[in-house]
């Protein structure tokens, strides 16, 4: 598995949410609108079928921003 | 550790029960619009069923097991060992499975064991089964596994009740030289047993009248701490990472591919889970059935709960090639493989 560049971290990130547009690399994902306890199951299982990494879920939790989840995506 | 492997064991029939009681999460009010859309669309549950007080996890295994008896046409005189796997036992103290002998009608002289088994306590059970029978020489057997779960989950904890159901099975496993083998494979990560667990009520943290205080945990999960609580999250990542990996572990091991199988039958817990580990292990999602839409998360029973309501007429007639793979509360897993000819396997039964 390559790894991701942010770029293409955020575009699969944005894909699973209605209000993709208004995604950043600095956005802080908790506070978007769509977010719940499924999305973060939704994002924890693409962010494993896309780059082949399971983020640990006291990493995931500690994150706040969808460049902080790409950095967990380098780290492994 | 590579498998556990048993021969001349035949699993012969199987058979699942459920409280007529069915719940509908669309109905739900305590869920919100989005909320409800998640569990129906994303967990993949839309109905569960819910025992009454009067309706123990060992009622609904007795109605499959008499069930199963008679379809088989066996003597219940005959059964040498009955296992009862359960979290939800009819007493703390004694156990159920000495009870289910004299409800059963099955010999003095018959070995009874109880379980304390979740998620993986069908495949596990098989296992601790079939081991017995083998090394005692056992020609009968019954395995029991059930749960009433949701008399463990507080209706106002929005991020469980509308998940868990109850439900009740029997498996029945004969003693023959030409059957071929159960190959299995087990596992623990007990450092993480607080992912799924109840606090009070055992002897760790035993019952005090704070225990009963309703708790305000998080936004829509109110709770007492003798109930329930489960970090999806840590399961979810657990199933994704540990259990995906072991069933590939046994691919390798048994030098077999996906295709070698008729059907992979997971425990039904989240359809997002199920589908992304059928897919890590190299299944098509076709080879995975489904029951979390019309059954619920039925705790150790959702493996025979699926066999029964997705692939009985499969199961009945013919032969078919298994994977079998329960995984959470332990947390511990456990995978086999197994081929079964013509079972007995009567519809679902409404108690």
């Amino acid at each position: 598995m390559t790894l991701s560049t942010l770029q293409n971290f955020l575009e699969v990130f944005s894909s699973l949410f209605q209000e993709r547009d208004v995604i950043t690399a600095d956005s802080n994902f908790r506070e978007l609108e769509e977010w719940s306890s499924m999305q973060a199951l939704i994002v924890i299982a693409a962010i494993d079928e896309h780059f082949g990494i399971t983020i640990p879920e006291r990493d995931f939790r500690a994150a706040q921003t969808v460049s902080d989840l790409h950095q967990l995506t380098l780290k492994q | 550790m590579s498998g556990l492997v048993v021969t001349g064991v035949r699993m012969v029939g199987l058979s699942a029960a459920v409280p007529n009681n069915r719940e509908d999460n669309q109905e739900l009010d305590s869920l919100s619009d989005k909320a409800k859309n998640e569990i129906i669309q994303q967990v993949g549950i839309r109905y569960r069923y819910v025992a009454p007080d009067s309706i123990t996890a060992s009622d609904l295994c007795e109605s499959a097991a008499t069930k199963l008896l008679s379809e088989l046409n066996w003597d219940a005189e005959d059964v040498g060992l009955l296992v009862f796997v359960s979290q939800t036992p009819d007493h703390l103290v004694p156990g159920s499975a000495t009870q289910l002998q004299a409800r059963l009608g099955l010999p003095q002289s018959a070995m009874v064991i109880d379980v304390n088994q979740g998620c993986a306590g069908y495949v596990y059970g098989m296992s601790i089964v079939s081991g017995l029978m083998k090394a005692y020489g056992i020609p009968k057997a019954l395995l029991l596994v059930g749960d009433t779960i949701t008399k463990m989950v507080s209706r106002e904890d929005n991020s469980i009740w509308p998940i868990f159901s109850d439900a009740g099975s029997a498996t029945a496993f004969e003693l023959d030289e030409t059957a071929t083998e159960m190959n299995f494979k087990l596992g623990s990560k007990g450092e993480d047993f607080k992912a799924i667990h109840i606090s009070d009520g055992g002897f760790r943290s035993q019952i005090t009248s704070k225990s009963l205080i309703a708790e305000n945990v998080a936004e829509g999960i109110v709770r007492q701490k003798n109930q329930l609580s489960m970090n999806g999250q840590a399961v979810f990542t657990f199933g994704l990472s540990t259990v995906a990996k072991s069933i590939l572990e046994m691919l390798e091991e048994q030098k077999r591919t996906a295709d070698s199988f008729d059907y992979l039958v997971l425990h039904q817990a989240n359809q997002l889970l199920n589908n992304s580990i059928v897919r890590k292990a190299g299944f098509k999602p076709e080879q995975s059935p489904s029951s979390l839409s019309n059954f619920g998360n039925t705790s150790c029973a959702t493996v025979p709960v699926t066999l029964v309501s997705q692939l009985s007429e499969q199961l009945r007639n013919g032969h078919v090639n298994l994977m079998l793979s329960g995984f959470g509360v332990g947390l511990s897993w456990a995978s086999v493989t197994l081929e079964t000819e013509n079972l007995v396997c009567p519809e679902m039964i409404y108690v």
